[in-house]
């Protein structure tokens, strides 16, 4: 058993004959609350991979040049060391994938994406979208950097052109604003609207269930939250026993592992939007609207040299687990979960320390500070230059037929 | 053909492989970015000052009535001091305090500067990038109309 920072977070580990770990850590969040979370990590003896399946029914593999994440509904996202990257379905159905190709005598990575999520289901498209990107070094990391496909004048029109008639758009399932808005004079407000949304609405469809059942009622995490009880009992047992102990932890939480799993995996509560964030959003997306315009990337370095980087936020692209910086416990950051700097990052680390600024029910809880890799920053850019894109498309749409 | 480096299957006229990237022909080496340092701003604060105390005179033998004197002249002495001392106490705690409340209010300013500076930067930016997006629009348009018109 071992204490984290002060005497109501504590991992319990154990040691199974198998040679597997069960890791338990219980957290007690600033509200009060009890927060348990558990994974059983198994480490192949070959070649140092390590394994970690959550209560959850998440997965994290971590091998020597390369990350497996598995979230939620099946789909898998793999991060190689290289630089490339790829997700695919359970029945090995590929979202997207990478590989290296030669962008007229420069290395560049070409993404082919055949499936983008929508209602929360992936959705093939008719012909696979490609699209390149340049490959930079941060801290001799290799990563993928968004180069701007150009759009003609005429499809920024819409965005630059008031509406004729308010657009109604259908509310949001994903989000809360702090003042929730139902029709649209200006395309700017739906844009970044439609950023923030579009995001939580992505995260939330990776983690339900689209097909098969639920990966939190697999036999293999049912086992493992099983498991975490008995534990949770004997520890309680041994705490009550031993007045030295009972001191140095708080009460043993034996119901929490099970029920409260459950519960996060039900509960897709919109994520509340404050008015400071919704508004930083947007101006975030009239900078990228008008870079896409003029062929400018969005690079992590300018970001960081600009003067604003303490303002900035990051949406996150694809599920990531980061270790919390206070307590060093694990959390995930899924997909349109929103981080801004915490500390600007040292120029000889390739980490940030990242504040949550809004997230996800099954995400790190926002205010708490993660650590987050500055490639995975980069991602990020990438991604929300990508959303617009796609949802300067969707809003010519909506303008065209009326509604969203 | 094999790559040179991971030995995979290729293409013959691929000039990087496509699963780990090496290059087959000698290519020019993209430059290679680092993020520039940005130091965070360090803190520091300063100890509070420490307290002084004083001696008590040496007793010497006298009369009964002398002793019952000094006894109760040192009584008094003790009490002012003790009194005298209190009241130093109050004033140290309540200007520690508002040390204190100066300091979070300085660093509250300070933040709120910092942020109105970050997001005059982050508009100054938005509003280049936006005029060479028009000028670009309204350029690609008069093109547009000059194609037209011939």
């Amino acid at each position: 058993m071992v204490p984290r920072g002060n005497r109501n977070s504590f991992d319990i580990r154990r040691q199974n004959p198998d040679g597997s770990q069960i890791v338990l850590s219980q957290t007690t969040l600033a509200d009060g609350t009890k927060k348990v979370t558990g994974f059983k990590q198994t480490v192949d003896a070959r070649d140092g991979t390590k394994t970690r399946v959550y209560a959850d029914g998440r997965r994290v593999t971590e091998g020597r040049d390369f990350e497996h994440r598995s979230v939620g509904g099946g789909l898998n996202f793999v991060s190689r060391h290289n630089g490339l990257r790829e997700a695919v379905l359970a029945d090995g159905r590929p979202v997207f994938q990478d590989r290296f190709t030669d962008g007229g005598g420069r290395q560049v990575i070409e993404r082919t994406r055949y499936a983008r999520w929508s209602h929360g289901r992936p959705e093939y498209e008719p012909q696979p979208v490609i699209r390149r990107y340049d490959v930079v070094h941060i801290h001799g990391a290799p990563v993928a950097q968004y180069r701007p496909s150009r759009f003609a004048p005429d499809d920024y029109r819409g965005y630059y052109t008031r509406f004729a008639v308010p657009l109604v758009v259908g509310a949001a399932a994903w989000v809360a604003f702090a003042a929730p808005a139902t029709t649209y004079s200006d395309p700017v407000a739906l844009m970044g609207d439609m950023q923030i949304s579009s995001g939580f609405e992505e995260g939330y469809a990776y983690s339900g269930p689209y097909d098969a059942s639920p990966v939190d009622a697999s036999p293999e995490a049912e086992g493992l939250r099983r498991q975490m009880a008995t534990v949770q009992q004997q520890v309680k047992a041994s705490v009550q026993s031993n007045p030295a102990l009972k001191n140095q932890l708080a009460t043993v939480d034996v119901q929490a592992a099970s029920s409260q799993v459950q519960q996060a995996v039900d509960r897709a509560v919109p994520v509340q939007i404050a008015e400071d964030i919704r508004q930083q959003v947007r101006k975030q997306v009239r900078l990228s609207v008008a870079m896409q315009q003029n062929g400018h990337p969005l690079v992590l370095t300018d970001v960081l040299a600009s003067g604003y980087a303490k303002i900035y936020l990051f949406q996150t692209a694809q599920p990531l687990n980061v270790a919390e910086v206070s307590t060093g416990a694990e959390c995930f950051l899924n997909t349109g979960d929103l981080i801004g700097f915490s500390t600007l990052p040292r120029g000889d680390s390739a980490f940030a320390e990242m504040k949550v600024v809004a997230s996800g029910s099954n995400s790190c809880p926002a205010g708490s500070v993660v650590q987050v890799r500055l490639t995975e920053l980069q991602e990020m850019l990438n991604g929300f230059s990508e959303r617009v894109a796609e949802n300067l498309k969707r809003v010519n749409a909506c303008a065209a037929s009326g509604g969203c | 053909m094999f790559c040179t480096n991971c030995g995979k299957a290729i293409e013959a006229e691929v000039k990087f492989c496509p699963h780990c990237g090496a290059a087959q022909v000698p290519p020019a080496q993209p430059s290679a970015p680092t993020p520039s340092p940005a130091a965070p701003p360090a803190a520091t604060k300063s100890g509070p000052a420490a307290m002084s105390s004083g001696a008590l005179p040496a007793r010497r033998p006298v009369l009964w009535a002398g002793a019952v004197a000094l006894l109760v002249a040192l009584a008094s002495a003790a009490g002012y001091w003790g009194w005298s001392n209190k009241g130093s106490d109050d004033v140290v705690v309540r200007r520690l305090a508002d040390e204190e409340q100066r300091r979070v209010a300085a660093e509250k300013a300070a933040e709120t500067a910092e942020i109105t500076a970050a997001q005059a930067l982050l508009d100054k930016h938005i509003a280049v990038e936006e005029a060479q997006a028009q000028a670009q629009a309204l350029a690609a348009g008069q093109n547009k109309g000059a194609t037209r018109s011939r």
